[in-house]
């Protein structure tokens, strides 16, 4: 049938081409029948007959790449003519170079003619002319793997993935070219490129060997990173690829050697990792994990050397195994430390390398290798000298023990070579030898080879020279242990830079496993190292607080007949140690007395305290306190007790300090003012914040001292926040009516809030920093009557302030007090949002806080106030008695708390006077301030006087209130308010005023009221210079309107326009419209 | 590998610019630089000119803007203030999309995850990392972080062992979030299942600031103010090298996208390039007056982009930017 069909079909196309004899595509369709018949009957005439066809159809279209294909397979199968055909292929893929099928039988019939270059360029031609020619980036990246040509095989490769993503030699092939391109960054993506190949074809002998290599290669990039525990997990899964291959296909040697590299490198870089139990090791732990970690690193060599012999048998003619077997057995020799056993003339090692030196000997690596691996002298040297004549790069001398010659040859190495991390090791070896000045400079080549190549030795070294010039290297150490925690040295140095960082725990953990492995490793463990050890833990006991573990320490110690004047754990061993020290100073030179001096003292003050200290110091010789340290001492229990003997000695101390010292001892200086003695709150932070000013002044470096983490400025900053708060705490009731009241409040509100924010974002955590830039933002809110978005703001802060866990289980008075702050903030907050529930809530929680001094009276008030915005008549009387009975020191609790009784009417008829009494009370303790409090308490009488229509009395207490105002303004406001007070003082008794600024004009009033008209022209515009411009009110400028025209305030000004002034500035007062309706109409 | 500076903006800000971010590109603009300040605005820069994206600077904070973080996408980003708020925002309009808030949580460091699906932001004294829908704007997850058995050295907030979470870091496959704290500790969590896998121990003092490896997801660097930069292995919990070199702390760190070099900005003023092959500082710039605050690399992409490029804010109020090459 089908048969017939294709006969059919013929005809029909025959038809058609008698039809249209000039038609290409005919022509080709009888072809590809012909052809695919002659396939299928391999007849060759019918395959010639479809060839006559195709010619006539390239012939009249000579664009028909399809045509030119099976020419070209006519060529190259049947007439077997490799010229035509790849000329026909070429023509094929040239018309169209996405033809896979012609592309693909050209290049093989190049690569049988071993044209590669040819067939490269074709390739690339192709490639260049379409991204979709899949075959030919497919063929090219082969061969530019072929060429190693790594980077732009990576390329090629890709491209073809994306057209054949299930063939798996591509993944293979675009894996080793990664893992050829020997960076980390590809090699991770070699090794994911070998997963993939493995998905798809997962029997492939060549992927598995193919991944485990390209793990192989990973894990020695994570091991010169320094990720040992990294590598070797990569190692582990690399022998499980590599051995499950070996079960597949056992014969290769290949296979085996790379097994056999992979657990030499495993045994290599697996980390010894510390089991922590309980934070606390013992003895038979440590030694047990150790012993642990050594068996696992000795089972991987032997495995190693097992698969060694294997790849050796299977391929005895490669001599590198023969080496890889000498190397694997003495590594395995070094951690089983046969080293002592008697030495052969030729030991197995040796043997091995010599084989391999017999099958090549012109290779370098293997003189090298016997180099280091003989044990007899002379051989050793020659065979290093023969690895360097072989090969120049490599500096060996260190090793054949020649001083002189090794430091010329590390010079020279490191010239050829600086990545090479021996030569700076050996370096920095050599130049402490040649003198402590360079320090320095070996520190820093033994840094240098520890970045380039991780060794424990190196590390160790690292870290010895790195507490020689006191540098932090935690994390060369901590893999110096991980490496080799056979060593006690690692776990001390450990131990040591762990208590730089006053990290105790740690440090007494690491000193008692160098402890450990002193004992069990080192067997006659060294006396003095142990008594180092000893010493460096017992410091650590007696710094994390174990005196009595620390104790014990020494006792072991001192059983051993060691001195052990270094501990100050006991209080009574201190002691004795202290008078033993001090014994012993006058002989001492001046430092070490010094030193010894502030030790004793630091001794006397923990255990007897400060007077004692002090007279410690008393004692000691006047030329021992010229030391900086001292004298930071002497100033610091100075700023303790003001009244103590030792100020007269800390004047001369201060001569000999440097810069930075001063500027700390100026610090402290600032601190000790604020601590000085009872005075007024704000007068002692006034006095510190100008001593650092004065001190800023002098050193205006130290700005310096902001960036880098120190306390002084930082206190400085507490100092600025906490004096701005409280100073605007302490300023009057309505700051946009009345002037700053405190004149040490030199930065303005908003910079206060920039510097807190600023202290706030360097150290987060600081809750005071929150606390301070909380009140801080609060006064804000309070001088903008609590706009929303501040509300908001601060309504936030309050709530992770208040979440902090400092607050929830801090016990200190000073947290406890600085919650409660927070709680009244957040309720006032509250209630100025309207959230009177929530206002409710916080004050009450505050009010239940254990607050000393008279904080609770606050959180009644705030409750009254609470309360009384809810009109809760019966609540309010409740709080207020509460406040009665709390009682406060502060003025304004009692003023505020007489401004809300006299509102509501809370004065029950029974007692009498209860705040004023009161009032009185706290008016006497305060000399400062006690007539601006009594003013503002007579206003505020008047206000409830005015209240109850007691208009007589009102009067009376307004006039008080007035007086006073007049005293106060006379001692502050300098000679222009001068002759206005006084006369105003006069006639106190005929007006009713009201505070400070509206003197002039009330008094203006009364002057004019007394009908003395130039009098009063002169006290109002008094009023108009009395006022800032930017604060005047508009009652001033409706005033102004009354002068006549011409004054000296702003002689310009027409009345109309003043009144006109007044009322831009307020609109609701119906007082100045009335006046500008009669101007208009006059 | 170098650093040659491009531009400077003076007084970019009208006070200290505390974060920076860039915007990646979107196929009608270029990247560009988002900056956010204590003056309480966040601005967008045009690169290389520096010029102003926005006509005017966003506002919407009431305190000082203490991070500001981009969404893969390019059209969203954004911004913290230290008033514990986070506002996002689209990038071209600068119109708000919604401000999260999870009281009484803190907000400092944050950034969103390579997929743009989640937003994770560090909860300062809540000790926890929330975690964000990016779509909805909703509260997914808090991951915590346990307190530590023992106070640790560092440990300044008075609490016993509380943690303080200041900056995280998404790994660049989206399965795991690492989030520094103030004791010098670093908690890595697996975010599918949101669990803590473990801590990871070197630093002494607050970590700052961390960013994972482009090239590959476990490796980890971070940044401390005991001046030192760390490469951690984040999945084998160890610590793989420890870069020393700034003067004083190391407050920002990023990596470059090509993976062989990471930037970081200290409070010495200075910005440093380190080379990863070396693992050591090749180049040191010293143009800023002021504590560096952040520094940052562009993303690769944008319509024929290739150069890179660096941005680091300042103290001093100014923007530098800087071709990597």
């Amino acid at each position: 049938m089908a048969e017939e069909e294709g006969e059919d079909e013929l005809r029909r196309l025959q038809e058609s081409v008698d039809a249209e004899p000039q038609n290409a595509s005919h022509h080709f369709e009888i072809g590809r029948l012909l052809w695919k018949k002659g396939e299928e009957e391999n007849s060759r005439e019918m395959k010639e007959k479809a060839v006559e066809s195709f010619v006539i159809s390239a012939r009249l279209n000579p664009n028909n790449s399809a045509a030119f294909r099976y020419l070209g397979h006519y060529y190259s199968q049947v007439t077997v003519d490799e010229q035509r055909a790849s000329k026909c292929y070429l023509r094929a893929v040239n018309l169209n170079p996405e033809d896979f099928e012609s592309g693909e039988c050209l290049c093989d019939l190049l690569d049988g003619a071993g044209k590669e270059s040819l067939e490269i360029s074709v390739c690339r031609e192709a490639s260049e002319r379409s991204p979709k020619a899949f075959w030919a980036f497919r063929r090219l990246g082969y061969l530019l793997v072929h060429q190693k040509k790594w980077s732009e095989a990576v390329q090629s490769l890709q491209q073809a993935i994306r057209g054949y993503p299930t063939c798996a030699d591509l993944w293979e092939g675009l894996g080793v070219a990664y893992q050829r391109l020997g960076m980390f960054t590809a090699a991770i993506k070699g090794v994911e490129q070998f997963r993939r190949a493995l998905e798809i074809s997962p029997a492939n002998i060549s992927g598995h060997f193919g991944l485990s290599s390209a793990l192989l290669g990973l894990s020695k990039e994570c091991i010169n990173l320094g990720a040992f525990s990294w590598a070797a997990s990569l190692l582990e899964e690399a022998s499980d690829v590599t051995e499950a291959s070996t079960h597949l296909a056992g014969n290769y040697s290949s296979l085996w050697k790379l097994l056999g590299d992979i657990k030499i490198a495993f045994a290599k870089c697996l980390p010894w990792i510390e089991d922590r139990k309980n934070g606390e090791n013992d003895q038979e732990l440590f030694e047990t994990s150790v012993q642990r970690w050594t068996r696992a690193r000795v089972l991987s060599v032997q495995s190693a050397t097992h698969a060694y012999q294997r790849a050796l048998h299977l391929s005895p003619w490669q001599a590198n195994i023969y080496s890889d077997i000498a190397n694997s057995i003495d590594l395995m020799d070094a951690f089983d430390e046969k080293i002592g056993a008697p030495i052969d003339i030729w030991q197995l090692p040796e043997k091995m390398s010599l084989g391999s030196l017999m099958l090549e000997g012109g290779n370098s690596e293997f003189w090298v290798s016997l180099g280091c691996l003989s044990p007899d002298n002379p051989l050793k040297q020659h065979a290093l000298i023969r690895g360097l004549q072989l090969d120049v790069s490599r500096s060996l001398y260190r090793k054949s023990g020649n001083e002189q010659l090794s430091k010329k040859s590390f010079d020279q190495a490191r010239s050829i070579d600086p990545t090479l991390a021996l030569p700076w090791a050996g370096m920095s070896v050599d130049s402490p030898a040649s003198g402590e000045s360079l320090a320095s400079e070996a520190y820093e080549s033994c840094l240098r080879a520890v970045q380039l190549l991780p060794l424990p030795e190196f590390q160790i070294g690292l870290g010895k020279l790195a507490y020689l010039s006191g540098r932090l290297v935690l994390g060369a150490i901590n893999q110096a242990v991980q490496r080799a925690p056979y060593l006690p040295e690692s776990h001390n140095l450990k131990g040591l830079s762990c208590e730089a960082r006053s990290d105790n725990q740690s440090a007494i953990v690491s000193y008692s496993n160098a402890l450990y492995a002193l004992h069990a490793f080192c067997k006659p463990a060294a006396e003095s190292q142990i008594a180092d050890i000893s010493i460096n833990l017992a410091r650590s006991l007696c710094k994390a607080g174990r005196a009595y573990d620390a104790e014990q320490v020494c006792d072991n110690l001192k059983t051993k007949g060691n001195n052990t004047c270094e501990f100050y754990g006991k209080r009574d061993l201190s002691l004795t140690e202290a008078a033993h020290l001090a014994k012993n100073i006058p002989g001492m030179d001046p430092s070490s007395g010094a030193a010894a001096l502030g030790l004793i003292c630091k001794l006397v003050y923990c255990s007897l305290g400060q007077d004692h200290a002090v007279r410690t110091i008393l004692k000691s010789p006047r030329e021992l306190l010229q030391s900086s340290k001292t004298s930071f001492l002497v100033a610091a229990l100075c700023a303790l007790d003001a009244s103590s003997p030792l100020q007269s000695l800390l004047a001369k101390g201060l001569s000999k300090l440097s810069t930075a010292e001063i500027i700390d001892m100026h610090c402290l200086t600032a601190l000790s003012k604020m601590l000085v003695d009872e005075s007024h709150i704000n007068s002692r932070i006034l006095s510190a914040q100008h001593h650092l000013k004065k001190a800023l002044h002098m050193y205006p470096d130290s700005g310096l001292i902001r960036c880098i983490p120190s306390r002084g400025l930082r206190s400085a900053n507490e100092v600025i926040g906490s004096a701005n708060v409280a100073c605007c705490g302490s300023s009057t009731g309505k700051p946009k009516l009345s002037f700053s009241t405190c004149g040490g409040l030199s930065v303005p509100l908003s910079k206060t809030i920039h510097l807190l924010q600023k202290w706030l974002h360097e150290e987060p955590w600081n809750h005071t920093a929150q606390y301070l830039l909380i009140l801080g933002i609060m006064q804000k809110a309070r001088v903008e009557k609590y706009p929303p978005h501040l509300c908001l703001a601060v309504r936030r802060l309050l709530s992770s302030a208040l979440a902090r866990e400092i607050y929830s289980t801090g016990e200190k008075q000073h947290q406890l007090y600085q919650k409660f702050q927070l709680l009244l903030c957040s309720s006032e907050i509250c209630l100025q949002t309207g959230d009177h529930r929530g206002c409710i809530g916080r004050a009450t929680e505050a009010s239940r806080l254990p607050v000393s001094c008279d904080g609770l009276f606050f959180a009644h008030l705030q409750l009254c106030r609470a309360y009384a915005a809810l009109d809760d008549l019966q609540n309010i009387r409740g709080e207020y008695l509460k406040c009665l009975q709390q009682e406060t020191r502060h003025e304004i609790g009692w003023i505020l708390l007489k401004h809300l009784e006299s509102r509501h009417r809370l004065r029950s008829s029974d007692e009498d006077g209860g705040i004023d009494v009161n009032f009185a009370a706290c008016l006497k303790g305060n000399e400062q301030s006690r007539q601006m409090w009594a003013a503002a308490f007579d206003l505020v009488c008047a206000q409830s006087f005015v209240w109850d229509e007691d208009f007589l009395l009102a009067e009376q207490t307004l006039a008080r209130a007035c007086a006073v105002c007049m005293e106060l303004a006379r001692r502050q406001a300098g000679p222009r308010f001068l002759s206005l007070a006084i006369r105003s003082l006069t006639r106190a008794q005929e007006t009713s005023a009201a505070p400070l600024p509206v003197v002039s004009a009330l008094l203006a009033q009364a002057v004019g009221s007394s009908a003395a008209k130039e009098k009063w022209a002169k006290n109002l515009q008094s009023e108009w210079f009395s006022w800032p411009a930017e604060r005047r009110p508009p009652e001033v400028y409706f005033q102004m309107h009354l002068l006549p025209e011409v004054h000296d305030a702003e002689p310009s000004r027409s009345r109309g326009s003043w009144v006109l002034r007044s009322i831009h500035m307020n609109p609701y007062s119906q007082r100045y419209w009335k006046a500008l309706r009669k101007l208009m109409e006059g | 590998m170098k650093l040659s500076g491009l531009k400077s903006v003076e007084n970019a800000h009208d006070d200290s610019i505390w974060a920076c971010a860039w915007v990646p590109a979107t196929e009608n603009r270029p990247a560009l630089l988002l900056t956010g300040s204590l003056d309480e605005t966040v601005r967008l820069w045009r690169p290389d000119a520096l010029e102003t994206f926005w006509p005017s600077p966003s506002t919407g904070h009431c305190l000082g803007v203490v991070s500001v973080a981009a969404h893969p996408s390019g059209a969203v980003a954004a911004s913290a203030s230290l008033d514990s708020f986070v506002r996002v925002f689209h990038v071209d309009t600068n119109a708000t999309i919604g401000t999260l808030e999870a009281p009484p949580s803190g907000v400092w460091g944050m950034q969103f995850d390579p997929k743009g699906n989640l937003l994770a932001v560090a909860g300062g004294s809540s000790a926890s990392v929330k975690l964000w829908n990016t779509s909805t704007f909703e509260l997914v997850a808090t991951l915590a972080i346990p307190h530590s058995e023992q106070p640790r050295p560092g440990d300044k907030s008075g609490g016993g062992g509380g943690k303080f979470a200041l900056s995280v870091a998404w790994s660049a496959d989206g399965r795991r979030l690492a989030c520094g704290s103030m004791d010098g500790t670093i908690a890595v969590f697996d975010v599918a299942r949101a669990k803590l896998l473990h801590q990871l121990e070197g630093h002494f003092m607050p970590v700052r600031s961390l960013v994972y490896s482009p090239l590959d997801s476990r490796v980890l660097f971070s940044a401390s103010d005991d001046s030192c930069v760390h490469m951690y292995d984040a999945e084998g919990k160890s610590l793989v090298s420890a870069m020393s070199g700034h003067a004083s702390w190391v407050l920002s760190v990023d990596a470059s996208p090509d993976g062989a070099a990471i930037a970081t900005g200290s409070s010495d003023r200075t910005v440093k390039l380190w080379d990863l092959g070396m693992r050591a500082a090749v180049q040191t710039m010293s143009n800023h007056g002021d504590l560096v605050w952040g520094v940052a690399f562009r993303p690769p992409g944008g319509a024929g982009v290739r150069a890179g490029r660096l941005a680091s804010v300042s103290d001093d109020k100014s923007i530098s930017l800087y071709d990597y090459s």
